[in-house]
């Protein structure tokens, strides 16, 4: 619906040759051997019609050739900055960027990544920026793929991460033609303003450059998040002015915020001088070095740590790991350590879902709770992502990666040698009730073992015995129960967290950008993917067979979208009106999909449905064989609800 | 349309409802406990879709914890039915009666709990 007609048309407008034909100009001949009897009117004057001077008729000069274009040098920008992929779904308002990328570029960093619709590049971007650490672009039409795009932009913001939006737009009226007019806006940015970090619509080659260098920086400035530009068609398809291109603007590394430094301090004080420390983390670990970090923070401290799970924080069999018995742990603290946290209210008070919806706190009275994060750095008011208040006691504002090495410095200096026996006593603790909780864990999944529809354990613990020895990612795991937690995540990579605004349509694609970014490492991507999730895009399918993007789908297909099967159950119960239509618009069934036959259909290999629990093992290894052979392949497991 | 997912943090809501399952169980009150009909009690517990977040074989996972050889006391367990505390719907009278209850619990009386044995690839 995007491309514009397609017939051939150069544009000229030919002046017609009849005379002017004016409004009540006609004058009546006599007829012949009739004389006429009334005085002739004077002829009326002609009057020009619509855009008559604007019909030129044949040019003396109208190329077809040019030499040079805008767009050639908009490739030479986006390769200064490094980005290495661009996703798009093709579309005639960026066909001159499009084409200097795969014939000037040379189709290599930046690659073009075909996509079947933009809320899949965009969520592309958002997968691969959190392993990366780096964002890629995406090139949306106009705005009609802008608006399909926003969903994933949403969702990018919402997490704070890191990818750029170039949308094609048609500024001047008169290059406009048909389609274009429905294609263009004054201001395309306008629908995303409340949910991009910072747009910008260049008028100039030298304001694209800098336009891009400025977005770049923006999205990578801590907090992380998406940025838009929208880029003039003519700008790309003009050859250069005087056949020069401005020179590229100098690129500077970023330095990240930290927190004030004698803030950090206060706040070291209070952590050493606590009897019960907890650390309570989302958001923090943008790469290795942030967990590597963590690990020193938490056994500085020998506290316990909550890994909230919006990135792999912190390794999840470490011993100080505790966010199992989160919620206790944070009722008996006196000190609370809250790094990068997205709804640090939710973590510290209980909230029912029942008619009247009152909110407690869990903490207990005298806990000092310091808040650090690059949150407050950026803030929209629209979208109410940022969550509710939370009072704290001390609040720093900073990057949390950047300020730990000042923080762990700090600790070490107020952390008194004489309470050593103490804190290792608490750490001991830690440790055993740990093991106690996964040897419950392994135990309590045998429930159900060998049912059918397939556990969630079982599917969990199938793929878990032929991954284990490899450099595995778990690049999605839907909105399963993490069974994933027997994993042990000891490395940054190994979860890549939830989509942030918690829109469906998010795991496919993200997983997918996040298996791109992980084969340049030759690490094993495996994802659980969600069934109604995978709805929403399956054209992610063909992306990943196209671009050979090592990938394996577990389905976890339990026929229906549970979570609001459980919304429409709470509002049936508080009305007494009985579950036995909750099925109706929450269910994925009559008929099922064939999700097997939909990814062969797009050149993944597939097996499925698997109803059987004996049946996955071997279909597991199959499959993994052909992720390691560097393609994609998808096993659509039928499962129980959770 | 695309939807809105609220998070429900398993980890803070878990303690709720029937609360984790410990090696340490709370010992059975000597209540009396009505007679149930397991078959009965596994039709009335699918059809009221308490397996959406306990699992059809109580499992658990995910917002419901794990009810399989269910060992909380009848009481209780009618306590938490008629009035929940945590992410549960509320099952009154209305929508299931005495005998429903004493049915479900029943079979979940019934249900296998965690084997005797781990399988090899839970040895991982």
């Amino acid at each position: 619906m995007k491309k514009t007609d397609d017939t051939p048309d150069l544009g000229r407008r030919r002046l017609l040759k009849s005379g002017a034909i004016g409004a009540g100009a006609a004058i009546a001949s006599p007829a012949i051997g009739q004389a006429s009897t009334t005085p002739a009117k004077p002829a009326a004057k002609a009057v020009p019609r619509p855009n008559e001077a604007m019909e030129s008729g044949p040019v003396d000069h109208d190329p077809m050739t040019q030499d040079s274009c805008g767009a050639d040098y908009m490739t030479d920008v986006i390769k200064a900055l490094g980005i290495e992929y661009v996703a798009t779904n093709p579309a005639s308002s960026f066909r001159g960027l499009h084409e200097s990328l795969v014939n000037y570029g040379g189709n290599k960093a930046p690659e073009l990544l075909t996509v079947t619709h933009e809320e899949i590049g965009v969520a592309m971007g958002h997968g691969y920026a959190k392993i990366a650490d780096k964002p890629l672009a995406v090139m949306v039409h106009g705005t009609v793929g802008l608006q399909h795009a926003t969903m994933a932009i949403y969702n990018a913001y919402c997490d704070r991460v890191p990818v750029i939006v170039m949308g094609g737009n048609t500024l001047e009226a008169e290059k406009r033609q048909r389609a274009e007019w429905v294609h263009s806006a004054q201001d395309p940015a306008a629908m995303v303003r409340d949910f991009v970090k910072w747009d910008d619509q260049p008028q100039t080659l030298r304001g694209f450059g800098e336009a891009l260098v400025r977005a770049h920086r923006f999205a990578m400035t801590p907090p992380y998040g998406p940025t838009l530009l929208s880029v003039d068609t003519e700008l790309q398809e003009q050859p250069l002015p005087d056949g020069k291109a401005p020179a590229v603007p100098r690129i500077s590394a970023l330095a990240m915020p930290h927190g004030d430094t004698n803030a950090l301090d206060e706040a070291a004080k209070l952590l050493a001088n606590a009897e019960n420390p907890v650390i309570l983390v989302d958001r923090l670990a943008r790469n290795q070095q942030g967990m590597d970090l963590m690990i020193e923070l938490a056994e500085s401290l020998q506290c316990a740590v909550i890994d909230r799970g919006g990135r792999t924080n912190f390794p999840s069999h470490h011993p100080l790991n505790q966010g199992f018995r989160g919620r206790t742990l944070l009722s008996r603290a006196d000190v609370i350590l809250a790094l990068e946290m997205n709804d640090l209210f939710a973590s510290l008070n209980s909230g029912q879902d029942r008619i009247h919806r009152v909110s407690r706190p869990i903490t207990r009275q005298g806990a000092s709770i310091i808040s650090l994060g690059a949150g407050d750095l950026f803030f929209k008011a629209n979208f109410q992502d940022f969550a509710r208040y939370q009072e704290v006691d001390v609040s720093i504002t900073g990057d949390a990666q950047t300020s730990l090495p000042y923080l762990i410095e700090a600790v070490r200096r107020h952390v008194d040698p004489a309470s050593k026996a103490a804190r290792d006593a608490r750490a001991a603790s830690f440790a055993k009730g740990r093991q106690t909780m996964l040897d419950t864990a392994r135990s309590e999944a045998t429930i159900g073992w060998d049912h059918s529809p397939i556990t969630t354990a079982r599917l969990a613990a199938e793929l878990w015995h032929q991954i284990k020895d490899e450099d595995w990612s778990l690049v999605g795991e839907g909105l399963m129960p993490s069974w994933s937690r027997l994993w042990p995540a000891d490395r940054y990579y190994r979860f890549n967290g939830g989509s942030g605004g918690w829109g469906l349509g998010y795991f496919a694609p993200a997983a997918l950008g996040s298996a791109l970014a992980n084969r340049a490492h030759g690490r094993l991507s495996v994802c659980f993917q969600g069934d109604g999730d995978l709805m929403f895009g399956p054209g992610t399918l063909w992306t990943a067979a196209h671009h050979r993007i090592p990938i394996l789908y577990l389905m976890y297909n339990n026929r229906a979208y549970h979570q609001e099967v459980m919304y429409v159950q709470k509002m049936a119960s508080r009305l007494s009106r009985g579950m036995e239509n909750i099925h109706v618009g929450t269910t994925l069934h009559n008929p099922n999909i064939d999700f097997a036959m939909m990814a062969k259909s797009m050149g993944v290999y597939a097996e499925g449905p698997i109803t059987d629990p004996k049946d996955l093992g071997p279909a597991i290894a199959r499959a993994l064989k052909v992720v390691k052979s560097g393609e994609p392949a998808l096993i659509d497991a039928v499962c129980e609800p959770r | 349309m695309t939807k809105v997912h609220i998070l429900v943090c398993a980890g803070l809501v878990a303690v709720s409802s029937f609360g984790l399952r410990l090696s340490a169980q709370v010992p059975q009150a000597t209540e009396q406990v009505p007679a149930g009909d397991p078959a009965r009690g596994r039709a009335t517990y699918v059809r009221n879709s308490c397996h959406a977040c306990h699992g059809t074989v109580g499992q658990g996972g995910g917002p419901g914890p794990i009810l399989a050889a269910i060992r909380r006391p009848y009481p209780s367990y009618v306590s938490q039915m008629r009035d929940p505390s945590g992410a549960m719907p509320a099952y009154g009278p209305r929508l299931l009666s005495d005998q429903d209850l004493a049915d479900i619990y029943a079979y979940l009386k019934s249900l296998p709990g965690p084997a005797k044995t781990l399988p090899d690839i839970l040895k991982d």
